[in-house]
């Protein structure tokens, strides 16, 4: 494997309102260069470790290195070279789409020069030229969604979370957020994808893991997940077989 | 600096896009200014006008009826009716009772006759000036006290009934007292040759109240309505900024933006220190506003123009610091509360409630002993009494630090509460 982004070493996590751990010992790693799809039912931990890794949450017990670093401690320089796209719309809606990736683009620490000429380009990779003056909660939830995604790699980030940036929105949105991560990634941009929808995380991820109960259950390539299953031909069927047909209430 | 300032300038767009908001922040401070100052002036102005009619019914035709109707004529709250028409002290009840009138005043038959007669009987007892036998026939408590009573509608203000009352039994003094000092001398003259001019009883006063305003300006008489209510309803206007601070601080954090921060390594202090920055440029404006209209609009409408006596500068002091309190008792608010309804609601009731027994409304000495008590608890009152030292009692700097600094150390600690909440928020859930 190539240089390591992401460690994650035994990480705990319980929360006080349901009494149980939600994490319980999670191990991982993410190479650097790697799209890395991150699946689970829900309740199953994939929000908490998002969370823990973007300073959200504090984790119980356990180690998580970013670029080497353990991000606990050197926080500050190491978020410089993550980018995080929430699941949640985390946009001013009272804001245009310039002013909101103007706002972001200062915390990140760029020159009202780069937010410009990085925020047109964006703007106009996904079709949103003439919308940049317009407020964002005028938008549909496809441009919200994208708007988003923009902020979060608007730095250039060597490291992306995404936690499900896709839900919700039509399909071209969806083939056009797919797309622009492809080309994020061939940049060298690391990804850490969460997701529901198999199919994606089949075509986007170069390799996956699958969480259930706080633990990884399954880790490898889509194709190595598939016929390490007797009987299944996607990874849907890969991962219901792992993770059982059975409603999940999400908690926590 | 640039992150703060970032901060600022989202926080900023975010206020003013926000029309009712704005609203809310800069119009209702100066309506209610405008409105309130002008229903208190009009209450003052009522209270000292000849405007409340008075039903009098003169049965004495004497000197007591005669003395009680001038005087009352001479107080300016009282419109003087004499009832001629009516014969008796039940139609004066019965005009009263059917609302006619709020009032109604009856001075008995032969009121006169029986204070003197009285008076001449005690006198006599008491020095002996009466023969023996006489004076079996007229002990003091023979005599029934001349009854004077007075009507009061139900919907008559207690001050107004105070007045009436304090006035007749004063006069009925002055009176009882007149009539003394004529018995001492008529008795004195008959028994002791003077000359012609007869015995004179000098109208000395022996005891003499003196008012002493406790200001620098001699001539200041207590305090006008606008001097009460232009930094009474400022300071209410200031402190309900919370609702607006901790409604888009919750709604923040519902929508994920403040995660995003946090993921992006803002810190908290940061965080607040922008919303402190921008709201208390806010307060300033709202105080700046209100005293524009305090200076210029007030006059144009029949209002006192509202004077800080030189003291701008401190009264902005004042404000700053209010502004500070008010700010982290909505930092406070926007971390605990888990809604906007929650956070407005919360913060309505909460400001109404601390201005109530700060003495926004109605002064502390007013208020039930024990509201009375815990007034001095109110962040609003620190604040009150702050602008009285400087506006009314025309004192300095050192006689407002102390209540700067509780309005200071309220916000120290509301902030430090709310980065350890928000804080706390990271270690569960």
């Amino acid at each position: 494997m190539s240089a390591t982004v992401l460690r994650i070493e035994n990480l705990r996590k319980s929360y006080r309102s349901i009494k149980r751990e939600v994490l319980s010992g999670l191990n991982m790693s993410i190479g650097k260069g790697e799209i890395y799809g991150f699946l689970g039912p829900n309740g199953a931990g994939k929000t908490t470790t998002v969370n823990i890794l973007t300073g959200l949450l504090k984790e119980d017990s356990g180690v998580v290195d970013i670029f080497g670093e353990q991000a606990s401690k050197g926080r500050k320089e190491v978020m410089k070279r993550v980018g995080v796209v929430p699941q949640s719309i985390a946009l001013y809606s009272e804001l245009t789409a310039y002013e909101n990736l103007f706002f972001f683009g200062s915390l990140y620490g760029m020159s009202r020069e780069e937010v410009a000429k990085r925020g047109d380009e964006l703007l106009r990779m996904f079709g949103l030229e003439e919308f940049r003056d317009k407020k964002v909660g005028a938008f549909s939830g496809g441009m919200k969604r994208m708007v988003n995604l923009m902020v979060g790699i608007l730095h250039r980030p060597d490291f992306l979370i995404l936690d499900e940036p896709t839900v919700g929105i039509d399909v071209q949105s969806k083939v056009l957020i797919l797309d622009y991560l492809k080309i994020l990634n061939k940049g060298g941009t690391t990804i850490l994808y969460t997701s529901h929808d198999m199919e994606e995380a089949e075509h986007l991820c170069s390799r996956v893991g699958i969480i259930d109960g706080g633990k990884l259950v399954a880790e490898g390539t889509p194709e190595e997940l598939i016929d390490g299953v007797v009987g299944c031909s996607d990874l849907q069927s890969v991962y219901l077989s792992l993770t059982g047909k059975q409603l999940r209430i999400k908690e926590g | 600096m640039r992150k703060l300032f970032a901060l600022m300038y989202k926080d900023i767009l975010l206020l003013i896009r926000d029309r009712a908001g704005v609203v809310f922040l800069f119009v209702m401070p100066l309506v209610l200014v405008l409105v309130m100052t002008g229903i208190g002036d009009g209450a003052l102005q009522n209270a000292s006008r000849k405007n409340i009619p008075v039903l009098v019914l003169n049965l004495d035709h004497g000197e007591v009826g005669r003395v009680v109707i001038d005087n009352l004529q001479e107080l300016d709250m009282f419109d003087v009716v004499l009832a001629d028409s009516l014969e008796s002290e039940q139609g004066v009840q019965r005009m009263i009772k059917d609302g006619k009138y709020l009032m109604g005043v009856c001075v008995p038959p032969n009121t006169t006759t029986a204070v003197q007669e009285m008076i001449q009987s005690e006198l006599s007892a008491i020095i002996g000036l009466d023969d023996r036998a006489d004076l079996e026939h007229h002990e003091v408590g023979d005599f029934v006290s001349p009854n004077i009573k007075v009507f009061i509608d139900p919907t008559m203000s207690n001050t107004f009934r105070t007045t009436m009352l304090t006035f007749l039994r004063e006069a009925s003094l002055r009176i009882e007292l007149q009539a003394l000092r004529t018995t001492i001398a008529e008795n004195v003259q008959e028994y002791v040759s003077f000359d012609d001019e007869g015995v004179r009883i000098p109208d000395f006063k022996s005891i003499v109240v003196d008012e002493v305003v406790c200001s620098p300006d001699a001539f200041r008489a207590g305090i006008n309505v606008t001097e009460h209510n232009v930094p009474a309803w400022t300071l209410f206007a200031i402190f309900f900024i919370v609702i607006s601070l901790s409604g888009g601080m919750v709604k923040e954090r519902l929508d994920g933006s403040f995660s995003r921060l946090v993921a992006m390594s803002c810190s908290y202090g940061l965080y607040l220190v922008s919303k402190i920055l921008v709201y208390e440029t806010v307060c300033i404006v709202q105080f700046l506003l209100v005293l524009l209209m305090g200076r210029t609009v007030f006059p144009l409408v029949g209002l006192t123009v509202f004077s800080m006596h030189g003291a701008f500068p401190l009264c902005l002091f004042i404000v700053v610091f209010c502004a500070i309190a008010a700010i982290g008792i909505g930092l406070v608010l926007g971390t605990f509360a888990n809604t906007q309804q929650q956070a407005s609601v919360c913060g309505a009731v909460l400001v109404v409630v601390l201005s109530a027994i700060g003495g926004i409304w109605v002064p502390p000495f007013l208020m039930p002993p024990f509201l009375n008590a815990i007034s001095g608890y109110s962040p609003l009152n620190w604040g009150l009494e702050a602008f009285y030292d400087v506006i009314l009692r025309e004192h300095g700097i050192e006689s407002i630090i102390s209540n700067c600094l509780l309005l200071l150390g309220l916000s120290a600690v509301c902030t430090v509460v709310s980065i350890m909440g928000l804080k706390s928020s990271r270690q569960n859930k």
